[in-house]
């Protein structure tokens, strides 16, 4: 007997998304893997209005379209460096989509930064690596220009009007993202005005993720979200001191053990050390001990 | 005024006037079957002479151009031909030519699905 899908989380296409969504992102796909040339999803829209949950939809959507397992742990990045890594990654592991999510940092005020003329690097040769990548934003304008000059991102999903049940989104060609671009500049349009100024290829909707699916995502979203939290308040966990004190992880178990320095903090089950453990062990370094 | 033995002129390119003589005359073409319909309509007994001429001049005009793409003269069969309707299927084959060679061609908007993103950005592109 046909399983049928259930009718909260997936629409008549067997999908989270709507027809539209989909006759682009196959459009996108078809960019990347038969023509060869590199393609950017741009989602964006206010907090929370489903940005992370579309760009994981249509990232799950680009590995099953290619026959790949969507893997979550490795599709995923927060902020530009776990992107760079996890770009790496997926090209190692021929995987074919990539969320990038809060790409917030990489904005046209840092543009003059070494890390966004990295970032950019990587975006204007990423059309070698054969992956599609989602980047969430909360204004497409804030994207490096360079790239537009480039033709990199090719389509921009607006998410607005989240609802209990589903959530809406417009698509904008790069033609129209432009034309956006050129009106806020020339004519002081509001960036959030704009939206209701230019008309948009379609407007398509999205539903939620199945609730174990959508743990999972809330659970990697959100313990990333308090790791970076953390870690402004100088709460450190172990990987985090060792990558500070370019030791083996290992090593500063097995120091943390040694000078019975405990925990601040334990949160899904990480332990959080303070800025006294991360003293104590550079004073250890210094003497050379464990060495 | 223009001097034809130039190639070019201090105000208007030759190749402009040649195309407002070319599209003059095709007015003409259509003024004058507009004018014999409408007299045949009102129950007069009109020749076609006028609108035959009016076509032919339009063909001495573009003539050589129209041999060169469609291997064709029409000059003959515009000289034989007495049927009205006949004329009309001549002259549409002139305006067809007018069209290929964008004379007439006036909408140059491109089509294109607008629900397809990736078809506007190609479309736009270049």
């Amino acid at each position: 007997m046909k399983q049928t899908k259930d009718k909260r989380f997936f629409y008549s296409n067997g999908l989270h998304f709507t027809d539209d969504i989909k006759k682009n992102v196959d459009r996108a796909i078809q960019r990347v893997f038969i023509k060869g040339k590199a393609s950017l999803i741009i989602v964006d829209g206010v907090q929370g209005e489903g940005k992370t949950t579309l760009a994981t939809q249509i990232a799950e959507y680009v590995s099953n379209s290619q026959k790949k397992e969507f893997l979550m742990d490795l599709q995923y990045s927060r902020g530009g460096e776990q992107f760079k890594e996890k770009l790496a990654k997926c090209y190692t592991m021929k995987l074919p989509g990539l969320v990038y999510d809060e790409a917030g940092d990489f904005d046209r005020k840092g543009s003059m930064t070494r890390y966004n003329r990295d970032l950019n690097q990587v975006f204007q040769q990423f059309r070698t690596f054969k992956i599609v990548v989602i980047c969430c934003l909360p204004h497409f304008k804030i994207i490096d220009g360079s790239l537009f000059t480039n033709g990199i991102p090719r389509m921009l999903f607006h998410c607005h009007d989240k609802k209990k049940k589903y959530s809406r989104a417009k698509g904008y060609s790069m033609v129209r993202m432009n034309k956006m671009l050129h009106l806020m500049r020339r004519k002081n349009i509001p960036a959030n005005e704009i939206y209701k100024k230019v008309y948009p290829n379609f407007r398509g909707s999205f539903k939620d993720f199945e609730p174990e699916m959508s743990k999972k995502l809330d659970v990697l979203s959100s313990t990333e979200k308090f790791l970076f939290l953390m870690e402004n308040q100088e709460k450190l966990t172990q990987d985090q001191l060792a990558e500070k004190l370019d030791r083996s992880k290992n090593w500063v178990y097995k120091m943390l053990k040694k000078k019975k320095l405990s925990e601040v903090l334990i949160h899904k089950r990480k332990k959080f050390y303070d800025k006294k453990a991360l003293e104590k062990l550079q004073i250890a370094i210094e003497k050379g001990e464990g060495c | 005024m223009v001097d034809f033995r130039e190639t070019s002129t201090v105000t208007t390119p030759f190749t402009e006037v040649v195309k407002l003589t070319i599209l003059q005359r095709r007015n003409d073409c259509i003024e004058a079957i507009e004018f014999h319909k409408k007299k045949v309509l009102s129950g007069f007994d009109l020749d076609n002479n006028m609108v035959k001429m009016r076509i032919f001049s339009l063909w001495l005009e573009i003539g050589s151009g129209f041999q060169d793409i469609n291997n064709e003269n029409l000059g003959l069969s515009i000289n034989d031909t007495v049927d009205l309707e006949e004329l009309i299927n001549i002259f549409e084959k002139i305006d067809a030519y007018l069209y290929k060679i964008r004379l007439t061609k006036i909408a140059s908007f491109k089509s294109y699905d607008t629900t397809d993103m990736e078809a506007e950005n190609e479309a736009n592109e270049g």
